[in-house]
């Protein structure tokens, strides 16, 4: 390479590294918004579509990979279908107890805001923890609502276009969620680990968790409601350093195979 | 070209099926490997023009701050260049191994030190180690595949000779 080749290259890299710079300070300040819309607008069907095949490839993938164990597999969620099914009897009695008494003492029934369906178009979960959704400010929703499907939490809008908006995942090492255990009410704070495991800790000494207990939102200082599943136990330690207790905990849904999800509106 | 251009298209789509990961741009690695390969194949223009649409196209469909992987994506190969000035890289086992470490590098910056600065997301160290080793075996595939396409013969011919 010639001095003036290099001289002439070494411009134009400086170039775009000074544009680069100035479109993150444009961005920072939200002068350019804009342009993430109009992407939004022209990229949203197309990704909606791409993936829900790519759940379907998932599927017909992971299918190949286990039908030596699906035979295994369809035994067990037999026994534990019949087990479910005298839960969900027993639970029917208990709404109605519930809901009576609610009624009586004049506590809502529902989680307070608004819900909006929205549609998965797209995950970075093994990146960053996060997922894409097609909903955004034009439906309302605001940095901070909760996102839920079902009775389980998924995760907070963290940044929010016109028309899509990015989650971050309950599984995100930094989502310090204050939880609860559901049989014994151990209070302790939850955030993400490798893979689909997440780390309650802070529980303290005198709390009890129980391996197989099912760890729900306190909603005592947290933008997540009460009550809402994050998973299940899995083990507990003991952290000698500080004399607390941690458990992992397994979160009980695929992430990754999401379609639809429920933004809490006017929560944050 | 426009075969192995096909078949590079098919591949990121079967990876993006098969991976159920965000779009096909969401293989930064994979730009940032492209990129540098073009690069070094003396492809300088295409490289440059490609990389900036390509960078703020992923930025504005991933919803990344704006410039984020443009940024990530030169300042490795403002460096490379500076060294290549220096060194003259011509050797086929030097230019992959820049590839490799500006590829690297564009992964540390866009992952780790870009977070840190801007407070944009969580260090996720498995997921950045993953994307290092991929972008090193896709480097190597691509390599041979473009060496094929875009190299004269004469300086392939040059090349085997040294």
């Amino acid at each position: 390479m010639n001095f003036n080749t290099f001289k002439d290259r070494m411009l134009i890299i400086s170039i775009v590294l000074i544009v680069s710079v100035l479109l993150l300070l444009l961005d920072s300040i939200g002068a350019i918004g804009a342009l993430y819309d109009i992407t939004a607008l022209a990229t949203v069907p197309l990704r909606v579509e791409l993936h829900d095949r790519a759940i379907k490839v998932n599927d017909f993938l992971g299918i190949i990979g286990k039908i030596s164990l699906l035979q295994e597999e369809n035994d067990k969620l037999k026994k534990e279908n019949t087990k479910l099914f005298e839960e969900i009897a027993t639970l029917k009695e208990l709404r109605i107890e519930n809901t009576n008494l609610k009624k009586q003492l004049g506590i809502p029934e529902k989680i307070e805001g608004e819900i909006t369906q929205a549609r998965v178009i797209g995950n970075a979960i093994a990146l960053n923890n996060s997922i894409q959704i097609n909903v955004g400010e034009s439906n309302d929703v605001s940095q901070g609502d909760v996102v839920v499907f079902g009775k389980y939490a998924i995760g907070i809008v963290q940044r929010v276009e016109s028309y899509n908006s990015r989650i971050s995942l309950v599984t995100s090492p930094t989502s310090n969620i204050p939880v609860r255990g559901q049989k014994n009410r151990a209070l302790g704070l939850i955030a993400g680990e490798v893979g689909n495991t997440m780390r309650m800790s802070n529980i303290l000494p005198g709390e009890i968790v129980e391996e197989g207990e099912i760890i729900l939102t306190s909603g005592v200082e947290s933008e997540f409601p009460s009550g809402l599943i994050i998973g299940k136990v899995t083990s507990i330690t003991k952290n000698p350093a500080n004399a607390t207790q941690e458990a992992e905990v397994e979160i009980q849904i695929d992430l990754s195979r999401l379609d639809y999800v429920y933004v809490i509106r006017g929560q944050s | 070209m426009v075969i192995q251009i096909v078949l590079i298209t098919i591949s990121i789509v079967i990876l993006e099926l098969v991976s159920n990961e965000i779009i096909l741009l969401q293989y930064f690695n994979f730009l940032v490997i492209l990129i540098n390969l073009l690069y070094w194949f003396r492809r300088f223009n295409i490289a440059i023009i490609c990389s900036f649409i390509a960078g703020i196209l992923l930025d504005l469909i991933v919803q990344n701050p704006l410039g984020k992987t443009t940024f990530s994506l030169f300042i490795p190969i403002l460096v490379t260049t500076l060294f290549d000035n220096i060194m003259q890289v011509e050797s086929r086992v030097n230019r992959v191994a820049f590839s490799l470490i500006s590829a690297t590098f564009a992964i540390f910056i866009s992952e780790v030190l870009f977070k840190l600065i801007f407070w944009d997301g969580e260090i996720v160290l498995v997921a950045i180690i993953k994307e290092m080793l991929y972008s090193g075996v896709l480097l190597l595939i691509l390599h041979i595949l473009l060496e094929r396409v875009l190299m004269k013969k004469e300086e392939r011919s040059l090349l085997r000779k040294r």
